[in-house]
């Protein structure tokens, strides 16, 4: 088929849009503003995709860690190695500690041991200064604990093991573990060092993890169930050879442990570049829709002289189609530029490194598709409408004449408004007067603004999440002991330590989901952290903790054998429901609790409370307690370190080892790194959408005007000054920009529960509180009414300006 | 060449329906010059639009050069009009961002009449026969009204249309110059070119072959003229070149 479009219709093209430049430029804008930030998101998403996988796996993580008490014979370790499906193992220990440099305060530490001759296949780290394995009495930190510790390569720190003496060892190296978080973030600083250097800190226990990565010949495998069946066989074969085997820790395989919450904050940034990409090309189409309109009777003229529908609608297609070529081709870089910037921040924040920022083709290709198919397609619809008038109505448009009829429910409406004066009735009315017009200017400045105030508000409940978390707890100090020790001394010691208010002593223990007939799997990485799953006993009228249920109710002093989950609990316990049994090993033991209720626990792993009578009467360890949580006189930082100092004091001279303490500002702060990244970005996706919707404002207005010219030559004929003419333009704008306020902030109520709940469920198994964000609301007014003056303004200098011949005989 | 039996044409409007065209039968021969008179209101334009194929019928046919106007629709129906009906519009019609000679070409480009080479020649060709050659460069703005007519006549000219129907073309010109498009059309019709034109300013009868009156959309008036033989074209150049048309600045810009 000969393509419709001759080169004198390409001119014309070319030539109408620098007649109506501004128009053409707030257009390309638009879609390019929108192309960038989708082009950023999908850019930064998949180099940080890739480059999480790669870091991750760079550090050839276990498929599973046996954990053996007392650890395996080297016969026993080649035996494991031969076993179908295992591609490699080894042996290695983790430890609980506390660093210090010099006088600073103790940092949490979680110490990874080998094997000097370890030959580092497995679980492994790239040593950026230094040389592995570290001599002994030297320790390797990670990159990012460097700075969290204020230390340097070649100085001495002090090191603690629970149930040992510090003792002061050297930091003779800094390594990247591309599967742990930056230290900051989970505030705990990670090292690795060699069984030589254990020795000197005082610790002599054999590697009691076996770390095996299950596989065939394509490499590690990527299924659960794989290697947890293998993983299974590992224990038989142990308990064969007579080693006890506590229990199996299997990680999401190949993912690394921040993984999921970078795919769903990725996912929820790209979500807000598709929304912006369809309200610019929603704009464009109006705008389109509008310079046909303003064309109509150029229309008629070419259709009276043998110009077919198709030939109307390639003209107008060519031209949509010449704008979003522009402005994809202006996105692009910018696109890219930020799209790396952005996943260099991201990978900054998840302690990657990037070793490549190539962007994907198809990612390119992708934001090609999207930023000039989409605008083509969404401003199909009006061109083609505008194509397919008749000669006739195209030549009996006199531009006064195309109203809703008198009878309609605006007609009415239109009639009965007015003003405080004949102007201001004027504008009024015309505002009313387009059914379609004011639906579209309205509807586009407010899902700008819907969007703006959704990603504001879903920034603020995501701080008030992490408020809530952490206002549900009424302590300042946790103490985590190495071993339990009776509760009721722990209490006695912590309360007879100056600053301290209350103390409260609960049994903790580390527990797995148990099935009968096999090892307990527990979902937990090697940090410790992600996917722990803890049991915590405390008094059933605690004062100290008052979580929000969500399902069922909290624990009552006579329960008997009840437990209350946790949102990461339950997760780890799929279609678990109020009233069901579930078995869990705690302490070494199998045992049966009913669950009673299931609570918004923010900012704890995955937990399971039962009162202390009740773990007693289970565990039959009565009396005895594992954690300690301390309300302080004071809340500042200093004063609940100095407390805290006070209260290891005290017991350590009672014999009593700790594992590891925080006080509530340092939760906080691991809390808010793991938050603020995605409300920051949220922010800066509100201000585009923003700047999108005072675009299309600005153009709507210039359409609006270019559509009446013949309206404003009559009123310039009767008698109208300029003056009066713009004055009835900006009233307009201002009037369509206060119209789309409330409809704006109607918007976002559902919208922030929606995000809230996607958001929530998929980063913490719990929807985000909802906040509306008023001062944000009050921003956003201010925005869109000087934004709507400001670009009204533009449009009003045009209809001013236009003489009444001009303004009557336009063609 | 034109055939018009038992045309109808009616609006449906909020106080009930408006018959424009109330029953006419009309036959105009090739090389006929036809003026429509009548007040306002009394159906002309829209029996103008009724024949350019712009407006459907509510009943009756029309035959056009031989095709049954009512028959056709869509795309079929714009390439007919592109290649049989020349249009000359009260205000020119011109699309303001394509220069005098581009919109000449334009419905030889759009319906694919001529080589694309030899559209420019064929458009420069017709300006000149307006008188308007050296003008042919410039956008319809920078000229008077009487010369954006001439242009809108060389339009209706390019793909050398067996009709051509011109609503009100002198409605918008003083009278020397409204004379000279009048003399035009005459000029016309000695090339076998039925003109069809709707006016109701003005005895135009010295210029037209016959008078078709109408009131109340139907024909109640329609007598030949007593207009002297036509003169030919290129007598139109001469017309053209002694007007008196006003210059651009008088006139202001048309954008």
């Amino acid at each position: 088929m000969r393509w419709p479009l001759s080169r004198l219709l390409l001119r014309k093209i070319l030539r109408d849009m620098w007649l109506a430049r501004t128009r053409m430029v707030m257009m390309t804008l638009a879609i390019a503003l929108s192309v960038t930030a989708v082009g950023a998101f999908l850019s930064a998403r998949a180099i940080l995709g890739r480059e999480i996988s790669r870091n991750y796996l760079e550090t050839r993580p276990a498929s599973a860690t046996v954990r053996v008490p007392g650890g395996v014979d080297a016969a026993t370790l080649a035996a494991v190695k031969a076993q179908p499906g295992v591609l490699d193992a080894t042996t290695r220990a983790s430890f609980p500690a506390r660093l210090k440099i010099g006088n600073g305060p103790w940092r949490m530490s979680l110490l990874f041991v080998s094997h000097a001759a370890d030959p580092q296949r497995i679980s492994r780290v790239t040593m950026q200064r230094g040389a592995w394995p570290p001599p002994p009495g030297g320790l390797v930190l990670e990159r990012t604990a460097l700075a969290f510790l204020d230390a340097e390569v070649g100085q001495a720190i002090t090191v603690q093991v629970p149930g040992t003496v510090p003792a002061s060892v050297t930091v003779t190296g800094s390594a990247h573990d591309g599967g742990v978080a930056p230290a900051d973030q989970e505030q705990t600083a990670y090292a690795y060092t060699t069984d030589a250097t254990l020795a000197r800190l005082g610790v002599r226990s054999a590697p009691d993890e076996l770390k095996v990565v299950i596989g065939d010949r394509t490499g590690p495998s990527g299924s659960r169930d794989v290697i947890e069946t293998d993983v299974q066989r590992v224990a038989a074969l142990l308990r064969a050879r007579g080693f006890p085997v506590s229990r199996i820790e299997v990680p999401r395989p190949l993912e690394h442990p921040h993984q999921g919450q970078m795919e769903m904050v990725g996912f929820t940034l790209l979500a807000f570049g598709a929304a912006a990409l369809l309200l610019s090309s929603v704009l464009v189409a109006a705008l389109l829709g509008g310079l046909v309109t303003g064309q109509i009777r150029q229309i008629g003229a070419m259709k009276a002289v043998g110009a077919r529908t198709g030939q109307i609608l390639a003209l107008y297609l060519t031209l949509t189609a010449i704008l979003s070529v522009l402005a994809t081709a202006l996105a692009l870089p910018t696109g890219a530029a930020l799209g790396r910037a952005l996943a260099a921040q991201g990978a900054r924040l998840l302690n990657l490194d990037l070793f490549s920022l190539a962007i994907p083709p198809w990612a390119y290709a992708l934001q090609i598709t999207a930023g000039i198919f989409v605008p083509v397609l969404v401003a199909l619809m009006p061109l083609v409408r505008g194509s397919r008038i008749t000669v006739r109505a195209a030549i009996d448009d006199h531009g006064l004449d195309a109203d809703a009829p008198a009878r309609s429910w605006n007609g009415r409406l239109t009639t009965r408004l007015g003003g405080p004066s004949r102007l201001h009735t004027l504008a009024t009315r015309n505002v009313l007067r387009r059914r379609g017009r004011l639906v579209l200017n309205v509807g586009l400045l407010a899902v700008a603004g819907a969007m703006f105030l959704t990603g504001l508000n879903t920034a603020t409940g995501w701080n008030a999440l992490v408020q809530e978390g952490t206002a549900h707890r009424a302590d300042d100090l946790e103490i985590r002991l190495a071993r339990p020790a009776p509760a009721a001394r722990l209490v006695e010691l912590a309360r007879g330590v100056p600053g301290v208010v209350a103390a409260e002593a609960w049994a903790r223990a580390g527990t797995t989901v148990h099935v009968p007939g096999r090892v307990d799997v527990a979902r937990v990485y090697p940090d410790d952290a992600h996917g722990s799953f803890t049991m915590l006993a405390p008094p059933a009228a605690t004062p100290l903790l008052r979580l929000p249920v969500e399902q069922g109710r909290w624990l009552r002093p006579a329960d008997v054998g009840t437990v209350v989950l946790n949102n990461l609990a339950s997760a780890q316990l799929p279609g678990i429901r109020i009233g069901d049994r579930v078995s869990l090993t705690v302490d070494g033991r199998p045992t049966t609790w009913r669950v009673a209720g299931i609570v918004s626990d923010f900012g704890s792993q995955a937990t399971a409370y039962t009162t202390d009578r009740q773990y007693a009467s289970v565990t039959g360890e009565t009396g005895q307690a594992g954690l300690l949580r301390v309300v302080t006189a004071r809340h500042d930082t200093g004063a609940r370190q100095a407390v805290l100092d006070r209260i290891e004091a005290a017991l350590e001279g009672d014999g009593v080892a700790v594992e590891r303490s925080f006080r509530a500002d340092e939760l906080r702060a691991a809390l808010d790194g793991h938050v603020l990244v995605l409300a920051d970005a949220l922010i800066g996706l509100g201000v585009v959408m923003g700047l999108v919707g005072l675009l299309g404002l600005a153009a709507g207005l210039v359409t609006a005007v270019t559509e009446r010219t013949r309206e404003f030559g009559v009123l310039h004929a009767i008698g109208a000054t300029s003056t009066v003419v713009r004055g009835i333009v900006v009233a307009e704008g201002g009037f369509t920009a206060a119209i789309s306020l409330p409809v704006a902030a109607l918007a976002a109520l559902p919208l922030t529960r929606l995000l809230g709940d996607f958001v929530g469920a998929n980063a913490f198994r719990q929807p985000l509180p909802f906040r509306f964000n008023a001062p944000a609301l009050l921003v956003w007014s201010l925005l869109a009414l000087a934004g709507a003056a400001l670009a009204a303004t533009a449009a009003a200098r045009r209809a001013s300006r236009l003489t009444v011949r001009n303004a009557l005989v336009t063609l | 060449m034109i055939s018009i039996r038992g045309v109808v044409k009616s609006y449906p409007l909020p106080s009930g329906r408006c018959t424009a065209v109330a029953g006419i039968d009309l036959d105009i021969g090739t090389g006929e010059f036809v003026t429509v008179v009548g007040r306002s209101g009394s159906g002309k334009t829209t029996l103008l639009n009724l024949l350019a194929g712009i407006d459907t019928l509510s009943a009756g046919e029309i035959t056009v050069a031989g095709t049954p106007v009512h028959g056709l629709g869509g795309s079929a129906l714009a390439s007919w009009r592109g290649r049989t009906i020349g249009l000359v519009f009260q205000f020119f019609q011109l699309l303001p961002t394509l220069t005098v000679a581009e919109n000449v070409m334009l419905p030889m480009d759009l319906c694919g009449t001529r080589p694309s080479r030899g559209r420019r020649t064929r458009a420069l060709e017709l300006l000149d026969r307006m008188g308007i050659a050296d003008q042919g460069g410039k956008l319809p703005s920078a000229l008077s009204g009487g010369q954006q007519q001439r242009a809108a006549i060389a339009r209706a000219l390019a793909n050398e249309p067996p009709v051509v129907l011109a609503d009100e073309p002198t409605g918008n010109l003083d009278s020397a110059t409204g004379d000279a498009v009048l003399e035009l059309f005459r000029g016309l019709t000695r090339d076998g070119t039925t003109v069809v034109m709707v006016t109701h300013e003005r005895d135009v009868s010295r210029f037209a072959t016959r008078q078709v009156t109408l009131a109340d959309g139907r024909i109640v008036d329609d007598r030949p003229t007593c207009a002297p033989a036509a003169s030919g074209i290129s007598s139109g150049v001469t017309v053209f070149g002694g007007t008196t048309a006003p210059e651009p600045a008088e006139q202001g810009r048309v954008s």
